[in-house]
């Protein structure tokens, strides 16, 4: 029974973590119609940036130091959030198709660069000792950072729910994802939106590299990358453009992945969460949780 | 309004310049000169020779991808996945079975080629992004397959080796380095005028027709999903070929180049070259393929040791360099390097005239 405990809670914890990265794509999908596939890079980014803090003293990190990580971590994925919108997405306005492309290429170049300056092998990131020590919960004994990535993704998703339903911003980014022209056609600069949500996006995937770099203790150039396809999947089950539905599939995904990865044999339960995707956009491809956007 | 092809009219010079071409391909084994360090070692040698046959063949691959992708719209993640039930059906049918090199060369065709049609078959009832998501779910989904070991035969992370028992004795060894050569040289050439030939016949023009205006193709009468689940199948039993010799080039199975970063590649090569054109697939292919193999080369030499540290991160790691070269096109040369020279040097009215 303890197993199957923390199994649940490290199957929830995960889905935090899928939640983090997914939460933004689902924004930046929604209002910008661009599935943007450099938010992997960014988390990473984050998590190194999140690393140098940690392992800056020769001493075990205090928590102080933890929350200076993650505040760094977040920074570096708005910096470079703000400089891809800006450089990279905003001239190709109009142009979908070469928007993703670019994220794509953006990935490719930001993750081979942090090989280069860090190499491709996992760095090892000290972690404050109370974030290490086991819980005992319901008799499991679950390691406290599988609780800190779930309150960060409540957290999260209480912030973005605050942002989009009771903000000046957060009303025009809903009424951009219903209808964009409608709202352009009032005379709203949703240009600014589109930098908000984008640089919002890589806050959120920057702040989940250190919390993702905490989870696994390590860091590596390829570690957005390994969230990233299971945020596409979340992000898909959960109806491109919606918070709510993508907080419900990363819990779902994850705790599928995990249980069945623990109690079938590994690896079928990534198996699993890919044949998912295919399902779910074949079955509804408007998502499960409401009409939100046409896919087909 | 009946549909009919138009060939494009080719100069004397241009077909000329490409037999010249093909001949010093097709001679390469043949000639021991040096190459100064473009290629590993001399001309002939069967270190260049193998770096020449593994560009050849993943160009070919480009090309592959271009059909489905570049003529039919279909923006796939998942292409790896045919290269690699390929290569996969290929080896394991020549290490576990006696059926011999002929029969196992064409059930691992075949494999891909139905892994292709039955994919498209389901992926096609999706368009657009959810393409490109279904795509990259059963790429994935095999990339996992093969990786994780779950079939238990696949060799996992270090892939499968290629005994040489039933190989054909032109096949095996350095020596023979030369036959592999000219194994890829007929691949690519096949594939590139297969491609050629298949896009200008009236499949080909309803492809392009259905990528311009889908709905406009469909009020046409055309059965789009029948057109593209075609573009799909044919591509991946393109892809499945090029996977066949891809092994017998390496001596067995590369699980790296089964997953979706190697299906980003492809996409890459053919943007780079432009999309939606087989010579833009073929350059591009080469040029990235190239590159991707001896940037790493350039990088010891000594000048680079000279430049700032972050310049020199960069050119260190040869995606780097395609990545950057790749969002740069994107930004300033949307159609690719092909149809950027060919728009510079032709006069408008002979575009015009030269489309269908």
């Amino acid at each position: 029974m303890s197993t199957f405990i923390l199994l649940v809670i490290s199957g929830i914890g995960t889905g935090a973590m899928y939640f983090i990265l997914a939460s933004g794509l689902s924004l930046i999908f929604g209002l910008m119609k661009i599935l943007s596939f450099a938010h992997g890079a960014f988390l990473a980014i984050g998590g190194y940036a999140g690393y140098l803090i940690l392992n800056s003293s020769t001493t075990t990190p205090t928590l102080a130091q933890f929350g200076l990580a993650l505040l760094a971590g977040a920074a570096a994925g708005g910096v470079i959030a703000y400089l891809t919108e800006r450089f990279l997405i905003r001239p190709l306005r109009g142009r979908e198709t070469d928007q993703l492309l670019v994220t794509l290429g953006l990935g490719l170049v930001l993750v081979v660069i942090l090989a280069g300056v860090w190499g491709y092998d996992p760095l090892i990131t000290p972690l404050p000792a109370e974030i290490k020590t086991a819980v005992p919960i319901l008799g499991a004994q679950v390691p406290a950072i599988r609780l800190v990535a779930i309150a960060a993704a409540l957290l999260l998703l209480l912030v973005i729910q605050y942002f989009l339903k009771l903000t000046r911003h957060g009303l025009i980014v809903r009424a951009g994802v219903e209808n964009r022209e409608m709202v352009e056609g009032l005379g709203i600069r949703v240009q600014t939106s589109f930098t908000l949500i984008f640089v919002l996006g890589g806050v959120a995937a920057g702040f989940g590299g250190v919390i993702a770099a905490g989870y696994t203790s390590v860091v590596s150039p390829l570690m957005g990358d390994a969230v990233l396809l299971y945020a596409f999947i979340v992000l898909v089950v959960g109806g491109l453009g919606s918070i709510t539905g993508a907080a419900l599939a990363s819990v779902v995904i994850a705790l599928l992945q995990t249980l069945s990865n623990f109690y079938i044999f590994s690896g079928i339960g990534d198996l699993l969460a890919v044949a998912t995707l295919a399902v779910v956009l074949l079955a509804f491809p408007k998502g499960i949780t409401r009409k939100q956007e046409r896919l087909v | 309004m009946k549909l009919t092809t138009r060939r494009q009219s080719i100069k004397p010079i241009v077909t000329i310049v490409l037999i010249v071409l093909i001949v010093l391909a097709a001679m390469v084994p043949l000639l021991p000169i040096g190459t100064a360090g473009i290629l590993p070692g001399p001309l002939s040698n069967p270190g260049s020779l193998q770096v020449l046959a593994t560009i050849f063949v993943v160009t070919a691959l480009a090309v592959s991808f271009d059909i489905p992708y570049g003529f039919a719209g279909m923006m796939s993640l998942g292409h790896a996945a045919y290269f690699a039930v390929g290569s996969y059906t290929f080896v394991l049918l020549m290490n576990e079975t006696e059926v011999g090199f002929g029969v196992a060369f064409i059930w691992a065709f075949l494999a891909s080629l139905v892994s292709g049609f039955v994919l498209n078959a389901i992926a096609g009832r999706t368009s657009h992004i959810g393409y490109a998501m279904v795509t990259l779910a059963f790429g994935q989904a095999i990339h996992i397959v093969i990786i994780r070991n779950i079939i238990g035969s696949t060799g996992g992370e270090a892939g499968l080796l290629l005994s040489s028992d039933h190989l054909p004795d032109m096949f095996v060894g350095v020596f023979n380095m030369k036959n592999v050569y000219w194994l890829s040289l007929v691949l690519l050439l096949g594939v590139v005028f297969f491609a050629l030939w298949i896009t200008q016949t009236r499949l080909g023009l309803v492809w392009q027709s259905t990528r311009e205006n889908e709905l406009r193709a469909k009020a046409l009468g055309y059965n789009t999903y029948r057109y593209q689940v075609a573009a799909g199948t044919v591509g991946a039993a393109l892809a499945g070929l090029c996977g066949i010799v891809y092994v017998i080039i390496l001596g067995g199975t590369d699980p790296n180049s089964t997953g979706l970063f190697f299906s980003i590649n492809l996409l890459v090569m053919v943007v780079l070259g432009g999309k939606g054109l087989v010579t833009g697939a073929l350059v591009g292919g080469l040029l990235y393929n190239y590159l991707n193999q001896r940037l790493s080369a350039f990088s010891n030499l000594s000048f680079v040791d000279e430049l700032p540290l972050p310049l020199k991160i960069v050119l260190e790691q040869p995606t780097a360099v395609l990545g950057i070269i790749f969002i740069l096109i994107v930004l300033f040369l949307p159609g690719g390097i092909v149809r950027t020279i060919r728009d510079r040097t032709t006069p408008r009215l002979d575009r015009v005239l030269a489309r269908h």
